[in-house]
């Protein structure tokens, strides 16, 4: 949150020195224009918050700054090692092409050259992943919900898949995961048949390996319950949320009190419904219901959980999953209401949650996700989560940061092109 | 009970075969559903790994066929969770109920709400059984306070009810302080000498702070009109559900008639100058007769009644106000919400803790 924030406030800063920005543009025609100006403007506001950070801590130490100037150090350093490249680049290829320059002089030059090209290159990659804003779950460890949509039994099955790909890909990769809570259209609890399951994966910065799953996943494939051989077409939905630390972040991050704090759920906008035992209750009957539902009232979000037999266990559960679901849901809100300024500034969309992510063929064993655009042909390994699951995920990701970086672009444009409209109007009233 | 309709239970088959026997007790699909798993994952953990899987349907369909017939599902997984706790259960004590285990929790959050506790909290549970309340006590009493002195003395006459009491206190040791108060003593609480006992070796160095107890409250009529369930008179001790005292006679009201233990809780409480007095009960009408009997004793700066839920609400919302047939008509507080569930009373000096 602070790291959001910080880059926020940074903005506002950076716009002072657009000016100046410009000015620098003019000097960086000579090279290839691999990194965006708009960026190029961000990460200078960066650094230079960067060094006035450094120098306030050498005067005396505080965690707050370290933390701030240490999540600017990555921009600051990259910044560096792009401004040495790309400073030295005008005097390389003045000295290639000048026709006095010796033999000998003008090959090193020429060597020179092609590796400040590379270094120039790997920069301004650096660059922008360091100023694409980490995600505040980012370090999070994460529930992972699977919830069939249209498709009937058949969607049941496939969410049932899902499930086993995600565990069998957690199982892999050494991350422990157990099921939070699991509701199955089958008497027997098989984890073939779902109606609702909650995946909850616990280590750190999980959320950030499976953000890319979000969305709405669709089957095609001749269900084991059709006769005639057609294929079907279902769907099931995956959300993928934010595990909120039990206990409260230390600097007043994450804190579940702070009511100004994504993570803020007042009990008092909670129902709390449990098993009323019929009629007298007490001594004379013997429950064995421990089901719990929360119902938040404000936003309608309800969570029931009765799988333990233990009341308190599933109370814990729910609300759980309810702090989970409500700080996705706030996080949704707010990139939402960015989105929305996006288009109508510049008109970059945003692909929702909502949307068809990715799509597993059974006739033609292959997936293909639409947004990175990826096709792999080994189904049965993916569903197996196994390395060509890995690919899949990696494209997504890529492909998310570069969505990421045009949107810090079409951002930065959006607050120049709004202070340059008020600075107009205050003329115009001068 | 209500014929179950036919489409129900066709439905309930066709899911799984032993549905339908749970149907006969749980009469309701999520129940049965979530009774069938937990029965299965019980044998999945008891079984030996090597037993063939026809063994274990086989198992299961015992276990089924008892629960149809209405066996406890604690007395046949030998457990029921209370709080954070997971109590032992065995037939001939009574199983901890859910609405003792709120009643307990919401006890413990009260003292613990008020700061300046006294150092040292001394408690007394009469009629214990399982031992239920004093562990759940401890567990959520102790890590909040900074020298653990909580010593909890539990009572009970059955003395299958006391091993079992000790067995529990074993099975939880790690929710407890390790170096926990908490001793169990088997002794009838109508008994004179015990009373003298337990007065002679208070009085000397300290006293009884809290005094609670869940005594048989059921009165025979409700106990044989369909009030209490069925599953609860054929398995469970009636010694633990309805109250048989040398002064009981049938031609007391049958309304009244599960009041029996309630006098005599008051008379103890008052010899040994407890300062808190907390019983449960079993509905509404019974906790205005014990707040009744609670102030013709006198001696209580204060009484109210605390419904299932008495946290819904809060501690700062002032509760309803219903009046009480007491000599002298005053009104009681009533918090929460349900069906009134409990009696509490204070002595002076502890008004600050309860008058939220």
């Amino acid at each position: 949150m602070t790291l959001w924030t910080g880059l926020r406030t940074a903005v506002r800063v950076n716009c002072h020195q657009s000016a100046r920005i410009r000015r620098y543009q003019s000097t960086l025609t000579t090279s290839p224009p691999s990194i965006s100006p708009t960026l190029l403007g961000r990460a200078r506001a960066l650094a230079a918050e960067h060094a006035e950070l450094s120098r306030r801590l050498n005067s005396g130490y505080d965690t707050k700054l370290a933390k701030k100037a240490g999540s600017l150090s990555a921009v600051a350093e990259a910044l560096n090692g792009w401004e040495a490249a790309n400073n030295s680049l005008p005097e390389l290829q003045q000295l290639v092409k000048d026709q006095s320059t010796d033999a000998e002089l003008r090959s090193l030059a020429e060597e020179e050259l092609a590796s400040t090209r590379e270094k120039l290159a790997s920069y301004s990659k650096d660059l922008q992943t360091t100023l694409v804003p980490q995600h505040p779950f980012a370090e999070m460890s994460c529930l992972i919900e699977i919830r069939p949509g249209a498709g009937g039994d058949e969607a049941a099955l496939f969410a049932g898949d899902l499930l086993r790909m995600y565990r069998d890909f957690c199982k892999r990769k050494g991350l422990h995961a157990t099921l939070l809570k699991l509701d199955s259209t089958a008497a027997i609890t098989s984890e073939d048949m779902i109606q609702e399951a909650i995946l909850e994966i616990d280590a750190p910065g999980t959320y950030d390996v499976f953000r890319c799953e979000a969305g709405v996943h669709r089957v095609q494939r001749v269900p084991a319950t059709e006769i005639k051989g057609r294929t079907h077409t279902s769907a099931v939905s995956v959300m993928v949320l934010p595990n909120i630390p039990e206990q409260s972040g230390q600097n007043g991050e994450n804190d579940f009190d702070d009511p100004t704090s994504d993570y803020f759920v007042d009990s008092k906008d909670v129902r709390t419904d449990v098993m009323r035992a019929r009629g007298a209750g007490g001594q004379h009957v013997n429950t064995t219901d421990s089901a719990v539902r929360l119902t938040h009232l404000p936003t309608n979000t309800v969570v029931a959980i009765q799988d333990s037999r233990s009341q308190h266990k599933n109370r814990a559960k729910a609300w759980q999953v309810l702090r989970a679901r409500l700080a996705q849901a706030r996080r949704d809100a707010r990139e939402e209401e960015i989105a929305q300024l996006r288009i109508s500034v510049v008109g970059v969309a945003r692909m929702g949650r909502e949307n068809k992510v990715r799509t597993y063929n059974w006739g033609q064993q292959r997936v293909t996700d639409h947004r990175s655009g990826i096709t792999m042909h080994n189904l049965d390994d993916i569903l197996e989560g196994g390395e060509s699951l890995d690919k899949v995920m990696d494209s997504v990701k890529e492909w998310l940061k570069t969505k990421d970086i045009e949107a810090l672009i079409a951002d930065e444009e959006a607050e120049r092109t709004k202070l340059e409209a008020n600075s107009k109007k205050a003329n115009q009233h001068d | 009970m209500p014929r179950l309709p036919t489409s129900l239970l066709r439905r309930a088959r066709h899911e799984h075969s032993l549905l339908p026997l749970l149907f006969r007790t749980c009469r309701d699909l999520p129940s049965a559903r979530n009774e069938l798993r937990w029965l299965r994952e019980h044998i999945l953990e008891t079984a030996s790994p090597k037993s063939p899987p026809s063994t274990r349907h086989q198992r299961l369909y015992e276990l089924c066929l008892q629960r149809s017939k209405g066996k406890p599902l604690q007395y046949i997984l030998g457990s029921q969770p209370f709080g954070n706790l997971e109590i032992l259960c065995k037939p001939g004590v009574l199983i901890p109920r859910p609405e003792t285990d709120l009643l307990t929790t919401h006890l413990a959050q009260t003292l613990l709400s008020y700061p300046p506790l006294p150092p040292t909290i001394h408690i007394l549970d009469l009629c214990t059984g399982t031992g239920c309340i004093p562990l759940l006590l401890h567990s959520l009493l102790h890590p909040s306070i900074p020298h653990p002195h909580i010593h909890i003395h539990g009572i009970d006459i059955s003395p299958l009810a006391m091993s079992l009491a000790r067995k529990n206190l074993h099975h939880n040791t790690r929710h407890l302080h390790p170096s926990s108060q908490i001793s169990f003593q088997q002794a009838d609480i109508f008994d004179t000498e015990w009373l003298n006992g337990i007065k002679a070796e208070s009085s000397k160095k300290w006293k009884w702070d809290i005094l609670i107890s869940n005594p048989p409250y059921i009165s025979p009529h409700a106990f044989n009109n369909g009030s209490t369930a069925r599953s609860v008179r054929n398995y469970e001790p009636k010694i633990a559900l309805v109250p048989t005292t040398p002064t009981y006679s049938s031609t007391d009201a049958p309304e009244t008639g599960g009041d029996m233990f309630y006098p005599r809780l008051l008379h103890i409480a008052n010899e040994l100058q407890v300062g808190v007095f907390v019983v449960e009960v079993a509905d509404m009408a019974q906790a205005k007769r014990v707040v009744g009997m609670v102030r013709e004793r006198g001696a209580w700066e204060g009484v109210e009644v605390w419904r299932d839920f008495p946290e819904q609400g809060g501690r700062d919302g002032t509760g309803e106000v219903v009046e009480v047939d007491g000599r002298d008509g005053r009104d009681v507080r009533v918090r929460g919400e349900g069906e009134g569930r409990a009696v509490v009373a204070w002595r002076e000096g502890w008004g600050g803790v309860f008058e939220g």
